[in-house]
């Protein structure tokens, strides 16, 4: 567990940037906002302002990068840049050097915007006499004025067609000719955009819009500190082990005159979490539990238990041994491609394939196995057949054929609700115990014991229709498994807080266990919808008991394609909202915040 | 009437109303997705949720249509009709309720999304509770199917 701590540093106002530089250089500090309440000897804090004309000039710049852009009709491109920032003692400086850049590559791509502008225009008022003559070409007939009387009807007729004629030929052979120079202009623009300093241009201009984004973090950070006069204060948390290299390098830069000080975490500061990269499989989980929330100091990290829950659920809803294999082979794939590619460079649709990769491997795994019980492949065309794994009183493990034996899997999803709200539950008791509070401890057992109550009474006596065999022989079973936690809960919640908020919390707790163990028939429903759309594709091609003539293969390639894009979308969503809403409000409160320390090269 | 009529009325009466009630809540949430994905394109993905919940009405519909439909042939006095009937209606019936449900709670929670980023898991809430009104609409018609 690596230790956060608090640095306060009081310093000159003159070595407030160059610090906040040599900080951003190590990339360790986060800084915290300050408070400015707090009294000095000679006077109030009050927040640093940003500095206005550092800000103005990095806007202004940033406003010419864009007009070059234009300029040159080129786009930013979407790939993450990843640029060294130019050197300097303070941002004044640092900001002089960037605009030096601008006006160097501006004067260097003078002469290509000129090129450009004329060709464009080349090209524009060609289009434009093309229209006009177009227009006009429909005119020309009506134009022809009737000659007079003297020749014969023929004779006019003959004249006027042939004069028509050599009007159109003549249009045609200028139409062609501005046809050609409109061609010739784009070419020319187009060779002057592959010409390859545009290209070099093009990315130095985007290196030097990245730099300016850094330049802002830069004067965000400095709103965070303090000011009292021309004396800077300002907190930041660091690393225990960064704190000597801290240190040194301050009193260097400020030749000793500056207060330097070390704290530990109050409990009621709000401390950052050091969360430790995740390796490259787990990728994807880690961006579905953080995109809630981050966990707080001492809480479980939720990733690698998600990484085994997920896959598990989403085999039970797509069960079926060919998709489970094609996307096995796909995951495998995009790893072989993760570890080639650099993620920064590539589009944002194919960084988000990669970064799912050990996500969908996963999953083809758990849809292979279920697919292996429930007997599918590409569905129930009779390759396979049901096997049962094992049997627990009235719930079967695989073994039964779902599209005749709907109730068996329903009793079945039920099972794996509950045992996932168990685990769920079984992780906030955990939580408590590690922060000792003994109201909380207590609730937590108590609803523990009242789902698992309530499961065995419907297992025991038998659901809705036997409700009343439950008041009936069953009283004493329904009053020790059921009702007794409820009490004991209300009254710990009561004396933790009031007793409003524990009538309240009871029978909320009683609403949403009923809710979300219900909520667990859409495993049943989605995988019943998964099994009818392969089964419709089957019957459509003709595949009985196992054997795929070849006429078939066509369609069921197309029912495949269909099955994966539609039904897995929905089947990961699904499987999303069962995370979320059901298993991880239990347990993970998701108000920590991530230890993000302002990193500058 | 004869008894197969019933069931196969049933059947399209289902798919039809269900399918009806995805695309109410599909139409009313589509547009507000989109000026708020135009506004925040990062909240994009997480709020997609509103459509596929509002896609799932439409897949209830089919899975008891389907089911209907699996059970014709067992089908042969008018009770059985009336009970295959009966299921398609209860079905239905939860459906368009979801979708109301989801048509006034989707947009609002977008909109509020855009503004605080955090309230979404606040709000969620609505959306999904409403969701779960289809789940035991489709739970019942399963068990009255048979």
């Amino acid at each position: 567990m690596q230790d956060l701590q608090k640095l306060k540093v009081i310093l000159f106002e003159s070595h407030q940037e160059p610090v906040l530089l040599f900080l951003g250089k190590l990339g360790v500090a986060q800084y915290i906002k300050v408070n400015c309440e707090e009294e000095l000897d000679t006077g109030f804090l009050h927040a640093c302002p940003i500095p206005n004309d550092e800000s103005l000039l990095n806007s202004d710049i940033k406003t010419r990068i864009l007009r070059d852009f234009e300029d040159m009709h080129l786009k930013p491109d979407n790939k993450i840049h990843d640029e060294v920032l130019l050197p300097g003692k303070t941002i004044k400086e640092i900001l002089s050097n960037i605009e030096q850049k601008l006006t160097e590559i501006e004067t260097e791509s003078t002469p290509l915007i000129e090129l450009l502008d004329l060709a464009s225009t080349l090209i524009k008022k060609t289009g434009q006499q093309l229209q006009t003559w177009e227009a006009s070409h429909k005119n020309i007939t009506s134009n022809h004025k009737p000659q007079s009387g003297q020749h014969s009807p023929e004779e006019l007729l003959l004249e006027a067609n042939g004069h028509l004629t050599d009007i159109n030929n003549q249009l045609e052979e200028t139409g062609r000719e501005f046809l050609e120079l409109q061609s010739l202009a784009f070419s020319e623009e187009h060779s002057i955009k592959e010409n390859s300093e545009i290209s070099n241009i093009q990315s130095n201009l985007m290196s030097l819009q990245g730099m300016t984004l850094k330049v802002d973090t830069l004067l965000e950070a400095e709103k965070n500190m303090a000011q009292c006069d021309s004396i800077i204060y300002f907190e930041a948390w660091i690393l225990k082990k960064q704190f000597p290299k801290v240190e040194e390098g301050i009193n260097e830069i400020t030749n000793g005159r500056c207060v330097i000080e070390q704290e530990n975490p109050k409990p009621e500061d709000n401390v950052p979490n050091v969360i430790k990269h995740h390796p490259h499989f787990f990728e994807g989980f880690e961006s579905l539990t953080f995109s809630i929330g981050y966990p707080r100091k001492g809480e479980i990290n939720p990733t690698y238990l998600i990484a085994l829950t997920f896959p598990f659920l989403f085999g039970i809803m797509f069960a079926d041994v060919g998709q489970g294999l094609i996307l096995f082979i796909g995951g495998i794939l995009l790893l072989i491609k993760r570890s080639r590619v650099d993620i920064n460079k590539v589009g944002s649709i194919q960084r988000g394939l990669l970064r799912s990769a050990g996500m969908i491997l996963l999953c083809g795994i758990s849809a292979m196995t279920f697919g292996y019980f429930f007997g599918e492949f590409f569905g129930p065309s009779g390759v396979l057949h049901p096997v049962l794994l094992f049997e627990i009183g009235p719930f079967k493990f695989g073994g039964f054929d779902p599209m005749h034996e709907p109730l068996t899997l329903l009793r079945f999803t039920i099972l794996i609700g509950v045992s996932f709200i168990t685990l769920g539950l079984i992780l906030r008791l955990i939580n408590h115990l590690k922060r000792r509070e003994l109201a909380q401890i207590i609730v937590s057992i108590c609803w523990i014991w009242f789902l698992l109550g309530g499961f065995l009474m419907w297992v025991y006596w038998g659901g809705i229709s036997q409700i009343t065999t439950w008041f009936g022989e069953g009283l004493p079973m329904f009053l020790t498994l059921v009702i007794t936690p409820l009490i004991i809960m209300l009254f710990a919640m009561a004396k933790a807080e009031n007793l409003m908020e524990g009538i309240d919390f009871t029978i909320e707790v009683f609403i949403e266990t009923l809710g979300h163990t219900l909520s667990f028939c859409r495993l049943a429903a989605l995988f019943l919808t998964h099994t009818a759309l392969s089964t419709m594709f089957l019957e459509l091609g003709g595949v009985e008991n196992g054997i795929f003539p070849l006429a078939s293969i066509p369609l069921v390639a197309i029912g495949t394609v269909l099955s994966i894009s539609i039904e897995g979308l929905l089947v990961m969503v699904h499987c999303l909202r069962l995370h979320w809403i059901e298993l991880l409000p239990k347990f993970y409160s998701a108000k920590g915040t991530l230890f993000n320390p302002l990193e500058i090269k | 009437m004869e008894p197969s009529t019933l069931v196969v009325i049933a059947a399209a009466l289902c798919i039809i109303v269900c399918a009806g009630a995805a695309v109410y809540a599909i139409k009313t949430c589509a547009p507000a997705l989109a000026s708020v994905t135009a506004e925040k394109p990062e909240l994009g993905s997480k709020l997609l949720i509103t459509i596929i919940l509002g896609e799932a009405l439409a897949i209830y519909g089919l899975l008891i249509a389907f089911m209907i439909i699996a059970r014709m042939p067992e089908i042969e006095t008018l009770d059985q009709a009336i009970q295959s009937l009966l299921a398609a209606i209860t079905m239905s019936s939860t459906a368009v309720i979801a979708a109301i449900g989801i048509a006034y709670t989707g947009p609002a929670m977008m909109t509020a999304a855009a503004e605080k980023p955090e309230s979404f898991t606040t709000n969620i809430l609505g959306l999904v509770l409403s969701e779960a009104l289809a789940i035991y609409g489709l739970l019942i018609a399963f068990m009255l199917n048979g």
